[in-house]
């Protein structure tokens, strides 16, 4: 009788914890053999300086929660948006209350991939005592091959628990990273989960296929791991060069008699070139109306596609960053004057400095020089996003349209005069602003750091500040004898730290 | 509302706002369709001619306004215009208003006439109402014109057997029908002379004398003075009967004429109501004409009593101008002006310490005489017999006004005096002035068909900004935005790319023989066969040099480029023609 009870105890108390698994199960629904996910998905803190690109002397802090994926090396893969200007990172794990803190240990604006690990010094010195946060953590694995079909799941901490969601993949498409204007491939996925976008885990069985980046309504785009797998590889191995592109655009040949101007015999195939050299300080192996056959042995078709072994038709840019990384070269069959030949066309990095307007001003604090309560700061996207997410329909139409004029070795950069602090010493132009920058005291700016070294040298005894043809004003002048003084009282009336900020500038107050 | 449009209408120094000239009645007609905001076609619910977001361009300025109260980004990245006032430049907010504490002169106030009072009775009797029947071109598809619509407005009798109303009141008219006070009979009058960029016409009747019969032409009076009591007469909202406001001249500056929408000149505003209908009627103080009533804010501005008359000093341009038998328009000097109010740039130019006059060049239009006479730079410290002070405003009787004013007082052709400022010394010059028409393509058009021409269904027509409202309320957002540049901004960044006449396919009317062209229309021609194209004009004579049997047309910017067989066009042109009830091939 009494083993009999024992026994029954011992049911008992066993019930509940059978329940419990259960529980645990469902929430964790995605293991599949002996993987667990929970301890290979953490939570990411990020705490970051935000700018003010219209006062960019201003600064906030922005605060971001992300999810990141456990990889070989110690170290945790995520999604780059958010990690900019980073001022603090913790992880938490597994739903300890603990935070570690934790570094970048690579990051790639233009692919949105990062790879974030421990910051040993800070936590010896904060977190004393704490047990190894890389203990209980398991890395996954990352498919090589990213399967279209089959179940996969989304997966995130939410409340400490492991949240799932189980979607379908749709497809495999080519689209522009999320925070570049390179092509990069991209994973569409039906699945309603709301509020992702950070970096969350998608999975098939025991293995990572992508990272979520985008969603919207019941989909999702995800980072895909056959295009992260080379990456991370190159980083861990330190040969990696940044992604390349293909500097020129194209046109589909949907007008065949377009091809038989150009004498190309047969059905329709190819693109015709439109425009090239859109890296700066480079010539171009192709130019306008080539027509573009093949990339590496892929026929291209009159679409603009290739068919890819694994992942079917993608349209060519994919062929940019398929296995290749900047300097390395893809192999072109093109048509030109009548002729077939074959060229070789070597990948130029991709940088946000390519565009006269950087689509990212990442890591640097906005630059800007500040003389006589005119504010001249370096034109960008970022600045123009200051006018919200449609800036191309709500900022100034003119600086707008810069983004269609390319960099050139003479003029880098196109500076505005953002704004004028109002100030007895520029009485008359307080209602200035948004004009683009020709030159100060007869030199011509290159760049925002021309404006800061020509103000050193006024001429007689004046500033005179000429900008660009069919601005609305053309010349303005400013007394130099004064403008030390003039400076400081607007400093310290518009609460103002420095009168300039330039990287790599030695002083941030001007000395004449 | 688009950066574009904001640049627009605060470089005017316009409130964000509608304007609209106070043109016609309610329109009740059956034979006007309901309008949606859909409809690219239509620029204005029942009115043609409705104020719209101008383009900033030559001319457009607004000294002296009130300050609009503008978002980051508006105002200054807009265009110059050809005179433009010297307030805060690039904005088109106020100039420096005069000094708070001066003592303003005495003002005589106008008389208001005693109500029922025979001399208001016999006014009235001038005062007539004007039916229109209306019809605009379509500037996407220019063989087409839209649904005829009608609307009335105002006139009044003045010398000569002359009606004088509004331009918009008579734009696109097809036919006049004129009623009299307490007189049925319809008579059928026709526009004599139109001068759209001031807003003003004269009418007659068409041969019956007998309209004349009781009424006594109105006599112009003078510039009336700001606090005097007007009163306005006219048809608002239709109606049969006259109807009279009163109220006091607020304010006399220099004002956007929205009608044309890039040019503004000499305006008088009043709390006077001025309502859709009154366009074109007389303002009278003292039992004459001091202006006629043309513009007025929409109840959705959120303004309430401000309408506008145009003032007699610009009846008189108008009527000296056509005295010859030809309306030219008003002159410009082809100036851009910044004001000299920052003492750092009045010391470099060494303007002695104690004056408060000039105002600076800052740029010169493509205009030879001007060109030739001006430099950047110079400072203009008189405009005939009106010093400039240095906010860019003139005292022009008694009124702070915009020193463009003083211009248009000059006739096309006329030599202006001007004293300058140049290299520490005055200089006199006469500088003479002409109607500057570079910039008609930037304002609104009207009386003038759209020109086209037509090949193998590509429909080519200039690049203008009514094109650019076809694309529809937002205009600026949806219009391409290399279509804009040009338009707006090319002849003054890059001068020697510019072209006379940009040329837009505007679309393609399918047919087998472009049924594969990628490009549908709605882009700048660059090249036809090779040649530059500068204007409409040169559309069928490079299309007549294809080369080897076809014709390649290259479209800009991008150098995207399409081919044609130049037979197989010429041949299908008269069937596309045809199906598509084209009545030409071309209006060049």
């Amino acid at each position: 009788m009494t083993r009999f009870l024992t026994l029954l105890f011992v049911l008992a108390l066993a019930m509940p914890a059978a329940a419990a698994t259960e529980t645990h199960a469902k929430k964790t629904s995605a293991d599949t053999g002996a993987f667990k996910w929970e301890n290979a998905i953490v939570q990411i803190q990020v705490s970051g300086k935000a700018y003010n690109y219209l006062q960019p002397w201003d600064r906030r802090q922005k605060s971001t929660l992300k999810s990141g994926v456990v990889i070989e090396g110690h170290q945790i893969i995520t999604t780059a948006e958010g990690l900019d200007d980073v001022t603090d990172i913790q992880f938490k794990k597994q739903g300890d209350g603990i935070h570690t803190f934790g570094k970048i240990a690579w990051i790639d604006y233009q692919a949105n991939l990062a790879a974030l690990t421990t910051d040993d010094a800070l936590n010896a010195q904060f977190n004393p005592g704490q047990p190894d946060f890389w203990q209980g953590l398991q890395p996954a694995k990352l498919a090589d091959v990213v399967p279209l079909t089959g179940d996969i799941r989304v997966l995130r901490w939410r409340d400490d628990s492991l949240e799932a969601r189980k979607g379908d993949v749709d497809r495999m498409t080519v689209e522009n990273s999320a925070l570049s204007f390179v092509s990069v491939p991209a994973l569409k996925i039906d699945c309603s989960m709301p509020g992702v976008g950070f970096g969350e885990a998608v999975v098939s069985g025991d293995k990572l296929i992508g990272l979520v980046y985008g969603s919207g309504g019941d989909s999702m785009t995800a980072i895909p791991t056959s295009f992260m797998v080379p990456i991370i590889k190159a980083e861990q191995a330190k040969t990696y060069t940044g992604l390349g592109y293909f500097d020129f655009t194209w046109d589909t040949p949907d007008n065949p008699l377009n091809l038989a101007y150009l004498k190309l015999p047969g059905p329709a195939r190819g693109v015709l070139i439109k425009d090239t050299g859109m890296k700066p300080g480079t010539t171009s192996v192709v130019h306008p109306r080539d027509v573009l056959l093949s990339i590496d042995g892929f026929p291209i078709d009159s679409e603009g596609n290739y068919i890819d072994p694994q992942y079917g038709k993608l349209v060519l840019e994919n062929l940019s960053s398929r296995g290749k990384f900047a300097g390395q070269t893809c192999k072109f069959q093109i048509w030109r004057d009548g002729k077939q030949m074959d060229v070789t066309y070597t990948l130029p990095k991709a940088e946000f400095s390519d565009t006269l307007l950087p689509q990212q001003t990442f890591d640097k604090e906005p630059e800007y020089v500040l003389t006589g309560g005119l504010v001249f700061v370096p034109l960008s996207e970022s600045y123009l996003r200051s006018w919200g997410p449609a800036w191309r329909q709500h900022a100034p139409f003119r600086l707008s349209y810069y983004e269609n004029d390319k960099v050139k070795p003479d003029r880098t950069q196109r500076v505005v005069l953002s704004l004028v602090l109002p100030n007895p010493a520029n009485i008359g132009y307080e209602g200035l602003r948004l004009l683009v920058l020709d030159e100060v005291n007869g030199v011509k700016i290159k760049e925002i750091g021309d404006v800061y070294t020509a103000l050193k040298t006024p001429v007689n005894g004046f500033d005179v500040f000429k900008f660009d043809q069919g601005q609305s004003v053309q010349e303005l002048v400013l007394d130099a004898t004064n403008l030390d003084q003039v400076n400081t009282e607007i400093m310290a009336r518009y609460h103002i730290p420095a009168d300039h900020y330039l990287e790599g500038a030695p002083s941030p107050v001007v000395q004449r | 509302m688009s950066s574009l449009r904001r640049a627009f209408w605060a470089f005017s120094g316009l409130l964000l706002l509608s304007l609209f000239p106070a043109a016609f009645a309610a329109n009740t007609d059956a034979v006007t369709p309901p309008t949606s905001a859909a409809d690219a076609h239509v620029t204005a619910a029942t009115t043609p001619a409705q104020g719209t977001a101008p383009l900033p361009g030559a001319g457009q300025v607004t000294p002296g306004s009130q300050p609009a109260p503008v978002p980051p980004g508006a105002g200054s990245s807009g265009l110059p215009a050809a005179l433009a006032p010297a307030a805060t430049p690039g904005t088109g907010t106020a100039a420096t208003p005069p000094p708070a504490n001066a003592v303003p002169p005495p003002v005589p106030l106008g008389t208001p006439l005693a109500e029922g009072s025979p001399t208001e009775k016999a006014l009235e009797k001038s005062v007539v109402q004007i039916f229109t029947s209306f019809q605009e071109p379509n500037w996407s598809s220019p063989w087409i014109f839209e649904m005829p619509r009608r609307a009335s407005g105002t006139g009044f009798l003045i010398d000569g057997n002359r009606i004088m109303t509004n331009a918009h009141v008579v734009a696109w008219t097809t036919q006049l029908v004129v009623r009299k006070y307490h007189d049925p009979k319809p008579y059928f009058a026709h526009v004599e002379f139109v001068g759209h960029d001031v807003d003003l016409a004269v009418i007659k009747i068409d041969n019956d004398a007998s309209f004349y019969d009781g009424m006594q032409p109105l006599e112009f009076g003078p510039l009336p003075k700001v606090r005097s009591q007007v009163v306005t007469y006219g048809f608002p909202a239709g109606g049969e009967q006259i109807s009279y406001t009163r109220g006091v001249v607020s304010r006399i500056e220099v004002q956007s004429y929205t009608h044309i929408g890039n040019k503004a000149f000499l305006a008088c505003q009043t709390d006077a109501a001025i309502n859709p209908g009154n366009s074109g009627g007389p303002v009278i103080q003292d039992d004459k004409a001091v202006g006629v009533a043309f513009e007025g804010y929409s109840g959705a501005s959120g303004l309430n009593n401000v309408g506008f008359f145009i003032p007699t000093v610009i009846i008189h341009h108008f009527l000296d101008d056509i005295k010859d038998g030809t309306y030219n328009g008003v002159p410009e000097a082809g100036l851009q002006l910044s004001n000299l109010q920052n003492p750092a740039y009045r010391k470099m130019l060494q303007l002695p310490e104690d004056s408060r006059r000039g105002v600076r060049v800052d740029q010169i239009l493509d205009i030879p005489d001007t060109k030739a006479l001006i430099k950047p730079n110079d400072v203009i410290l008189q405009v005939g017999d009106f010093p400039v002070d240095e906010d860019g405003t003139i005292t022009y009787e008694g009124n702070t006004v915009g020193v463009s004013a003083a211009v248009d007082l000059a006739q096309d052709g006329d030599k202006v005096p001007l004293k300058l400022w140049r290299d520490g010394k005055e200089v006199d010059i006469d500088l003479p002035v002409h109607v500057y028409k570079d910039d008609d393509k930037q304002g609104n058009q009207y009386d003038v068909l759209p020109p086209y021409y037509i090949y193998g269904g590509l429909v080519f027509t200039p690049l203008s900004l009514d094109y650019l409202k076809t694309f529809g309320q937002n205009w600026s957002d949806s219009a391409g935005r290399d279509l804009i540049y040009e338009l707006v901004y090319r002849h003054l960044e890059k001068p020697k790319e510019w072209r006379p006449q940009p040329v837009v396919l505007t679309t393609i009317l399918n047919a087998p023989v472009n049924a594969n062209f990628s490009t549908r229309g709605q882009v700048m021609v660059d090249k036809i066969n090779g040649h530059r194209i500068e204007s409409l004009a040169d559309v069928p004579k490079a299309f007549a040099d294809a080369k080897g049997g076809d014709s390649i047309i290259e479209f800009a910017p991008d150098h995207h480029f399409e081919v044609i067989r130049a037979d197989e066009a010429e041949k299908a042109t008269p069937q596309i023609l045809q199906t598509y009830s084209v009545p030409a091939q071309s209006r060049l």
